[in-house]
């Protein structure tokens, strides 16, 4: 019984006192996070939504083919913890061409969940994953 | 100098090393809590709290073979079983179809239908079903089952995570030893289950893969029940990281009673809810009930409960057919037949066959003093049990007060006669149910006396099929040439042979 | 706000929240309005208190989990947040229902599609707006409890409801308000079922009923629901209280949240969520 009312109480302690967690799709559900991968190219746009924000990539290879990549990544909250300042923010403006490291999406499309950015002066930035208790 | 500080460096290091029983038992319990997915979030808290699973394989009809001492005889089976560890309860919902190959044994067999039971238990209630939540949909009802709780929950708390969390539960209590290189895990149950102690058996990863219980059975005493968990796997839909066993083996009495292969899961706490229904809240305490109906001069049908006898006055003695289930109810019986039948001593008790439903009360009948009339097959088998199998965890009469029993084979026929009254046995030939059955007869009453091969439906029900045991009995009788004007089934009602006829679709 | 004010203000919290007897307050500490009922203006915050490991992984930096790492978290939260004891009572024709919208919330769970959480979901408000005939309570943040800056008017003038069938069913309902001594007891009626009473699975009817009991000790404010909802429930359901602070800063903001914009349904490849 004691066990019992001791995970009963955990649980209540998880459960009853703060608001409930984040609940969205699982980022295992779209993201293979064993699959890292590194992209540089030319920023088209950024969406600051929830649940997360997006940055485009416009990527061109080697024949010159274009492809637009898309990657999710935390709100400007995260990004301004992350170090970059208001101008940096803004300045992930299109015409950017920035280097990503992200880990690609489970569906094989030319998606990615970011990890940090690599600017063209050459710094780089660890982006948070969306933290259910930041502001 | 080198030398003695190498021997002390090594008598040290041999002495720091904690040796197996100083092993800290609760330890071991987290750790194998942690091989099956249990522990989890920063907290590191027991998350398991509900299960869903669903398997196909046999289960069996525990204590109904076809010849003493052989095992159970097997249905075929579709599973599914959802659980609640925090309510607790546990709904198994099993569908049931006749074997390939012959068809022996009782426990329904041979089926008509597929047939579908579900039993569930929740809290300190239980009750059976014939769909999920009958108890709350309009036109269904549950029927209480308040002698199954202690049963269906210890099921519960055999299940690995069960197991592992009644053995957190008890703390102290709990102790760690190795069998043949495995980890045992051991630990006493409280509260209803007082006396009880289950034993933990992990495998290599430290995953259960074998329980152990010790329960009273009133036939077997002492019962070892034994369910084995192998070839664990994520079985669920959507990952969990919790693993689960897809081969289940339950055993019980040394034969299985369950073989599973588990197919789906949901580990992922499934929203399953067990609700009480009021009827069943309402229901009162089981007890013993013996009802007395005359039949005819010196014959009585005993009845109330589940499974009948008949007490036959002869003129110096009485004799009781049928010593069921367990003590409580034969020493109810026997009391009634000394009501029935004052001043006069029981001197034979005939046993039908050796089905444990109807052999549990024997051993009460035994310390009574009766001489037991069974067939020939069972004489050795009851004996060997009576005198091998201890019953220490709930004595019964026998046991505390120990006699030897003295049994009187039947081979074809037997005849009990004073004069005054006349009982015939005889050995039931053509029967798959049992081949240890006897059938009585009472010449001067016209009475038929029979167990479990002709179970007269309630009056007013409409025919159902043709059932070979009922077809099977009729011929018997008129082989044996005994006119039979009443029946008394040891299952059901006061019937008479035209009902047999009806039933058989021969009027 | 400052960080230096946010740490403080987490100790404080932390402080708070373990100890029964700061709930056990008595009232006075809670002050009142110029009618006499308990004034329940202010910035209310909930928030649990986390155990961070501290993780290389950045996809797993600040998130309360199992070793910091992001896989833990999301399949631990899962499995935890259904482990909730306290279940409605659904009537046995709608368990399996439960169960299909559950495990396909993905795509089923209206919040995940960016739809507000509705009444109770959503819960209790970030801020509250006090008047002697109504209360405004102003919501943030973004996850279950709805995405986006929304809003509820609480009047507390005495009026009565809307009859039901002039109601067109909406996700918060028509909320009326009233004082039961120092207890502000919500009646809401007039829900679409389109909303989920929470991430299980949970839907409900057009007929539900739901009241909603707000209490101030000191600086905590509890709120509590209790679903009624016979078409689809056995009985009555009382959600898990919860329990908010008073954000001792008198200047501190009421965040903005991004808005809401569903990309990722077409790309799952599983049913994973928490």
């Amino acid at each position: 019984m004691k066990r019992a009312i001791g995970f009963l109480l955990g649980l209540a302690g998880l459960l009853t006192v703060g608001i409930p967690a984040s609940a969205h799709h699982s980022v295992q559900a779209e993201f293979d996070l064993n699959k890292p991968l590194t992209i540089t190219g030319v920023v088209t746009k950024v969406e600051w939504i929830n649940p997360h924000s997006y940055l485009y990539l416009e990527v061109k290879d080697d024949s010159g083919n274009v492809k637009h990549w898309a990657f999710e990544m935390a709100g400007p909250g995260a990004l301004r913890r992350a170090g970059l300042s208001r101008a940096d923010r803004g300045g992930l403006k299109a015409g950017d061409t920035i280097t990503v490291n992200a880990v690609a999406a489970k569906d094989g499309t030319d998606a990615g969940l970011i990890k940090d950015v690599t600017l063209p002066d050459g710094r780089k930035f660890t982006i948070w994953t969306s933290d259910p208790y930041a502001k | 100098m080198i030398r003695r500080l190498f021997c002390y460096t090594l008598i040290a290091g041999v002495l720091s090393v904690p040796c197996a029983h100083g092993q800290d038992a609760q330890a071991v319990i987290k750790t194998a809590e942690y091989a099956l997915g249990m522990i989890r979030g920063p907290q590191r808290i027991d998350a398991v709290n509900t299960l869903e699973y669903w398997g196909t394989g046999s289960t069996y009809a525990f204590g109904q073979a076809y010849h003493p001492g052989s095992a159970w005889p097997e249905f075929k089976a579709t599973y599914h079983a959802s659980l609640s560890y925090g309510v607790p309860g546990m709904r198994v919902d099993v569908t049931r179809s006749n074997p390939d190959g012959p068809i022996q044994g009782g426990g329904g067999l041979p089926l008509a239908a597929p047939q579908r039971q579900i039993q569930v238990v929740s809290g300190r209630f239980a009750w059976n079903e014939p769909v999920p939540g009958a108890g709350f949909i309009a036109g269904s009802t549950a029927v209480p089952t308040p002698d199954a709780v202690n049963d269906r929950l210890l099921q519960l708390w055999m299940t690995p995570f069960g197991v592992l969390k009644m053995a957190a539960k008890a703390g102290a209590a709990a102790k760690v030893t190795t069998e043949a290189g495995a980890t045992v895990i051991t630990f006493p149950l409280s509260g209803a289950f007082e006396g009880i102690s289950l034993k933990a058996t992990l495998n290599a990863k430290n995953q259960v893969e074998r329980v152990e219980a010790r329960t009273n059975d009133p036939v077997l005493g002492d019962m070892f029940t034994e369910t084995t968990y192998s070839d664990y796997k994520d079985l669920s839909e959507i990952t969990t990281d919790v693993p689960f066993p897809s081969h289940i083996v339950q055993k019980q009495g040394g034969f299985p009673v369950l073989d599973l292969t588990i197919t789906k899961a949901d580990t992922n706490n499934p929203y399953v809810v067990f609700p009480v229904p009021d009827n069943v809240e309402k229901a009162p305490p089981s007890g013993v009930k013996v009802e007395t109906q005359k039949v005819s001069d010196g014959v009585w049908y005993l009845t109330g409960g589940t499974h009948h006898s008949v007490a036959v006055e002869f003129k110096d003695y009485a004799v009781l057919v049928e010593c069921p289930l367990n003590d409580d109810r034969a020493l109810a019986v026997i009391d009634a037949v000394k009501k029935t039948i004052p001043n006069k001593p029981i001197r034979y008790v005939v046993n039908t066959h050796h089905h444990f439903d109807h052999l549990g009360g024997l051993r009460a009948c035994a310390a009574e003093g009766a001489t037991i009339l069974t067939a020939t097959g069972n004489k050795p088998y009851y004996e060997e049990l009576w005198g091998r199998l201890p019953h220490t965890m709930k004595p019964d009469r026998l046991a505390k007060t120990p006699k030897k029993p003295v049994i009187e084979a039947v081979a074809d026929k037997r005849v009990l006669s004073d004069g005054t009254q006349t009982l015939e046995l005889y050995h039931l030939q053509g029967t798959s149910h049992a081949d240890t059955m006897l059938i009585g007869y009472l010449p001067k009453a016209k009475v038929l006396i029979e167990a479990d091969v002709y179970n007269p439906a309630p009056p007013n029900a409409p025919a159902g099929p043709v059932v070979k045991e009922n077809v099977n009995l009729y011929e018997q009788i008129k082989r044996l040439n005994l006119d039979v004007q009443q029946i008394t089934p040891l299952h059901g009602r006061l019937v008479t042979i035209a009902d047999l006829k009806k039933a058989i679709g021969q009027n | 706000m400052k960080r230096q004010n946010f740490g403080y203000l987490l100790l404080g919290v932390a402080l708070c929240l373990a100890p029964a007897r700061a709930m056990a307050q008595a009232n006075h500490g809670t002050p009142r309005t110029a009618d006499g009922h308990p004034d329940l203006h202010g910035l209310w915050i909930a928030r649990a208190g986390a155990n961070f490991v501290q993780s290389d992984d950045p996809l797993a930096q600040n998130l309360a989990s199992r070793d910091g790492t992001l896989l833990n978290f999301e399949r631990d939260n899962a499995m935890i947040r259904r482990s909730d004891p306290n279940k409605p009572l659904y009537k046995p024709e709608f368990w399996e229902k439960i169960q299909k919208l559950d495990q396909n919330g993905n795509s089923e769970d209206p919040s995940f599609g960016c739809m507000p959480a509705g009444v109770p979901r959503m819960g209790p408000p970030a801020k509250i707006v006090q008047t002697p005939t109504e209360l405004v309570f102003l919501y943030v943040s973004g996850g279950a409890q709805g995405w986006g800056d929304t809003y509820r008017v609480i009047p507390t003038d005495g009026r009565e409801h809307t009859p039901l069938d002039d109601l067109d069913g909406t996700w918060k309902g028509e909320s009326i308000g009233r004082w039961e001594g120092d207890t502000l007891v919500i009646d809401s009626i007039g829900f679409n079922d389109t909303s989920w009473l929470d991430i299980t699975g949970y839907f409900h009817s057009e007929n539900m009923h739901v009241i909603e009991r707000m209490h101030r000790d000191g600086d905590t404010l509890t709120w509590q629901a209790t679903v009624e909802d016979p078409d689809v429930l056995i009985r009555p359901w009382t959600m898990n209280p919860r329990a908010l602070k008073l954000n001792p800063d008198p200047k501190a903001w009421l965040m903005e949240t991004l808005p809401c914009v569903e990309h990722d349904l077409s790309h799952l490849v599983t049913k994973e969520h928490h």
